[in-house]
C-alpha cells in the first residue's frame, strides 16, 4: 500500500506544472540564468568603473606640484578645466554638479610640513554613495605611490639605501606559515557551506509537495476519501512522507547538478579541474559520509512539513505556517559557519548546528567518531520521533476535520 | 443491516466569540462544546434505501461521517451485521462505500487512474477491478471520458466518477451525502437510477438529501435529524400520518418545527 500511495503521489506531482517549475526549471535554468545575468552585469559595471577616466581638480595645487604632475601623467585621470562661466563657481559646486568626480584638497601648508618632516593631511572629496565607486581606491593607490617616492627621497638624502630604509619603516616582518593540511583548510571552508547550501534546498524541495499532499488534499476533499479506505493511516503517512523525501533530495540534487553544469559551461575545463581537485583533496568517502550526515535532517524536515501541512486547513494556511521555517533552519547553520565554533559535546546537543559542524569535522578529516556518531544517531532519533508524531497527528479527528 | 445505537458526538468550540453568539440561541452548546449528535438511533436493512432528512447544520454530515468511520462517536455504536464499525475499521471499511458532500478526486489523474488507485487501496486485483469498472461504466454512463484528466470534467461527470469511486469495491453498504446536489437533470436521473439499482442488488443505501421528490421516488424509510436528534424514523406513510399531513413537505416541516 505504501508503494501504491508513493507512486500515485509522485505521478501527480510530476504532472503538476508548478512542481516541475520548482524542482527542475527553477534550479536548472532560471536560477543560474538569473544569478549569471546579475554576476555578468555587476562584473561589467565594476570593470567599467575601474577603467573609467575620472575628472578631477586639485585644490592648493601649488603646494603639491610633483603630485599634480604624477596625476596628469596617469591616463585614467583627467584634469577638469573650467569654462569662463564655471570659474565663478567653487570646486564644491563643481563636485555637486558632477563636473568633477573628485577634488583632492592638498594641505595649504604641505611644503613646510614636508620640510619639517611632519605629516601632511590631504582630503579627498567625492560622492561615496555609489557602491561601485572606485575613486577612493584609485586615488589612494596614487597617493601611496607618491608617499613611497617621498620616503625614498628622504632616506636617500640621509644616506640610507633601499633595504635600510625598509628596515627603519618596518623593522619586523611577520610571515604566515600555515601548518594546516590542504584538506583541513578546504574542509573547514567547505564544511559549513555544504550544509548551508544543501539543507535549505532540501527544505525548499520538501515544502511545496508537502503542502499539496496534506493541506491540498484537505482543500480538494480527497483526504476524506483516502482515510475511509481500509489502508492503515501509517501506510498513508509513510507513502506521503517518502514522496516528500524524494522531492526534497531531487531538488537539492538538481541544484547541485545545475551549479556544476553551469560552472562547466561558463568556466569550461577550469571548473572541472576545480571539482576534481576538491574531490581529490577531500576524498570521495569523506564526502559521502558528509552527505550521509545530512540524511536524518532531511527526514526530519520531511516529517515536520507533512505534520504542519496535515494540520493546516488550506493551501494558504499551510504556506503561512511554512514561511518562518526557513529562518529557523538558516540561523543554526550560520552559527556553524562562525569562526572558532567546533564540534564538542556542548554543540552536539544543538540540532542542525551539530550536523553542520559534523560535516565540517568529517571534511577536515579529523573527526571524533563517537561524537559524530552521537550526532547522527540523535538526528535519526529526532527524525523518527517527528515521523511518529506525524503518524499520531494523522489519526486525530481534531487535526483532520478542523 | 446497519444499526445506529445511541450515537453521541460533540466538538470543542475554540472560538470564544462564536460560543457567546451561539449560546443564546442554540441548545446544542454546552460550555465550550457543541453537541452535534445526541443519542441518535436508527437502522437500515439490506435491499432498503433510507433517506436522511434535516435542515442545514442539523448534523447529517457528521452522522454520515460516523457511519463511514471517518469520525468516531463519543458514545454509542454503529453496527454493520452486528460488527462494531469503529472497533473493526479495516474489515468494515471494505464493506462500506461512502461519498461525502465535499468528496473530490485527484485533478491531475484521469478518471480511470483515480478509480484504479482506490481499487488498489481497497485491495482489489486487476481482474476484480475490470469487472467492477465494466458494470459501473454501464450503470453510470461514464463513456470514454474516463481517460481524460479529472480536472477537465464537468460537475456531472465529476460526480459520476466520484460515485463510481465510492462503490468500485462493490460494498454491501452505500452511504451518499447529497449525491445529486449541483447536478443537471440528466446526470441527476442517472444517479437516482443507479441508487435504485443498488437497492435491487440487495445493498443497504443511506443518503442525505433536501429533495423530497427523490425521497418519495426512492426511499423505503426516512430518518429526520433535527438539531442533532433523530426526531422521526419510519416509512413515508407513517411520516405523513404522524404529522397529520397528506403530502411530504408539510409533514417534514411540521415534524422538524415541533421538535424545536
Amino acid at each position: 500500500m505504501i508503494k501504491t500511495i508513493f507512486l500515485k503521489e509522485l505521478l501527480e506531482l510530476l504532472r503538476d506544472k508548478k512542481t516541475l517549475v520548482f524542482m527542475v526549471v527553477l534550479p536548472l535554468l532560471i536560477f543560474p540564468a538569473l544569478f549569471g545575468t546579475v554576476a555578468v552585469l555587476a562584473g561589467k559595471q565594476v570593470q567599467q568603473e575601474q577603467t573609467r577616466v575620472l575628472n578631477y581638480y586639485i585644490a592648493n595645487e601649488e603646494q603639491a606640484a610633483d603630485f599634480a604632475k604624477l596625476m596628469k601623467a596617469d591616463d585614467s585621470f583627467s584634469l577638469f578645466e573650467p569654462s569662463a562661466q564655471e570659474q565663478n563657481a567653487t570646486w564644491e559646486q563643481w563636485l555637486r554638479a558632477g563636473k568633477v568626480d573628485f577634488v583632492l584638497a592638498v594641505s595649504d601648508t604641505h611644503q613646510s610640513e614636508l620640510e619639517q618632516h611632519t605629516q601632511s593631511h590631504w582630503q579627498l572629496h567625492f560622492n561615496n554613495a555609489e557602491l561601485t565607486s572606485s575613486v577612493w581606491s584609485r586615488v589612494y593607490r596614487l597617493v601611496e605611490k607618491f608617499n613611497q617616492q617621498i620616503t625614498s627621497d628622504k632616506f636617500n638624502a640621509l644616506g640610507l639605501n633601499e633595504s635600510q630604509y625598509q628596515g627603519v619603516i618596518q623593522p619586523i616582518v611577520l610571515e604566515k606559515k600555515d601548518i594546516a593540511k590542504k584538506k583541513e583548510s578546504l574542509g573547514t571552508q567547505l564544511g559549513g557551506i555544504i550544509a548551508y547550501i544543501i539543507l535549505p534546498l532540501c527544505l525548499m524541495g520538501a515544502i511545496y509537495p508537502a503542502i499539496d499532499l496534506g493541506a491540498g488534499e484537505k482543500e480538494h476533499g480527497t483526504l476524506e476519501s483516502l482515510i475511509i479506505t481500509p489502508t492503515h493511516s501509517v501506510a498513508i503517512v509513510l507513502g506521503k512522507f517518502l514522496t516528500i523525501v524524494t522531492t526534497s533530495f531531487t531538488c537539492a540534487f538538481m541544484t547541485v547538478l545545475s551549479l556544476l553544469l553551469w560552472g562547466f559551461i561558463f568556466a569550461q575545463a577550469l571548473a572541472v579541474e576545480a571539482v576534481v581537485e576538491i574531490v581529490k583533496t577531500l576524498g570521495v568517502i569523506d564526502m559521502m559520509l558528509a552527505l550521509v550526515m545530512l540524511i536524518p535532517v532531511v527526514l526530519f524536515f520531511s516529517a515536520l512539513v507533512l505534520a504542519i501541512s496535515i494540520y493546516a486547513r488550506s493551501f494558504k494556511e499551510a504556506q503561512n505556517y511554512m514561511g518562518p521555517l526557513t529562518i529557523l533552519v538558516i540561523a543554526p547553520l550560520v552559527i556553524a559557519m562562525l569562526p572558532g565554533i567546533n564540534l564538542d559535546w556542548q554543540w552536539a546537543w544543538v540540532p542542525i548546528t551539530n550536523v553542520a559542524l559534523s560535516v565540517k569535522e568529517i571534511l577536515k578529516g579529523q573527526f571524533d567518531l563517537v561524537l559524530v556518531g552521537f550526532v547522527w544517531l540523535s538526528q535519526v532519533a529526532m527524525a523518527m520521533l517527528m515521523l511518529a508524531f506525524t503518524m499520531f497527528w494523522f489519526k486525530r479527528e481534531a487535526v483532520l476535520f478542523r | 443491516m446497519i444499526k445506529v445505537e445511541q450515537v453521541c458526538k460533540r466538538f470543542p468550540l475554540k472560538d470564544a466569540k462564536r460560543v457567546n453568539q451561539l449560546n443564546q440561541s442554540d441548545p446544542r452548546i454546552y460550555g465550550r462544546f457543541f453537541n452535534v449528535l445526541d443519542n441518535v438511533n436508527f437502522s437500515c436493512q439490506q435491499g432498503e434505501i433510507l433517506g436522511l432528512l434535516g435542515a442545514n447544520g442539523a448534523g447529517k454530515t457528521s452522522l454520515l461521517r460516523i457511519l463511514s468511520t471517518a469520525l468516531s462517536p463519543d458514545s454509542g455504536q454503529v453496527l454493520y451485521q452486528q460488527q462494531n464499525a469503529h472497533q473493526f475499521k479495516a474489515t468494515v471499511r471494505k464493506k462500506i462505500g461512502f461519498l461525502s458532500g465535499s468528496t473530490g478526486l485527484y485533478d491531475k489523474l484521469t478518471g480511470l487512474e483515480n478509480l484504479q488507485y482506490f481499487a488498489k487501496l481497497f485491495g482489489m486485483d486487476d481482474e476484480q477491478f475490470e469487472a467492477s469498472l465494466a458494470n459501473l461504466n454501464q450503470a453510470l454512463d461514464m463513456g470514454d471520458y474516463l481517460n481524460r484528466r479529472y480536472q477537465d470534467y464537468s460537475t456531472g461527470m465529476k460526480q459520476k466518477v466520484a460515485i463510481a469511486r465510492a462503490v468500485i469495491h462493490q460494498p454491501d453498504y452505500v452511504i451518499f451525502d447529497e449525491p445529486t446536489t449541483g447536478l443537471d437533470i440528466a446526470a441527476c436521473e442517472v444517479v437516482l437510477q443507479f441508487m435504485a439499482q443498488l437497492k435491487e442488488q440487495g445493498k443497504a443505501v443511506i443518503f442525505s438529501t433536501h429533495h423530497l421528490d427523490e425521497v418519495e421516488r426512492l426511499c423505503d424509510r426516512v430518518c429526520i435529524i433535527e438539531r442533532g436528534k433523530a426526531v422521526f424514523e419510519g416509512d413515508l406513510t407513517q411520516l405523513k400520518q404522524s404529522a397529520n399531513e397528506s403530502t411530504l413537505q408539510p409533514a417534514v416541516l411540521k415534524l422538524m418545527q415541533s421538535s424545536r
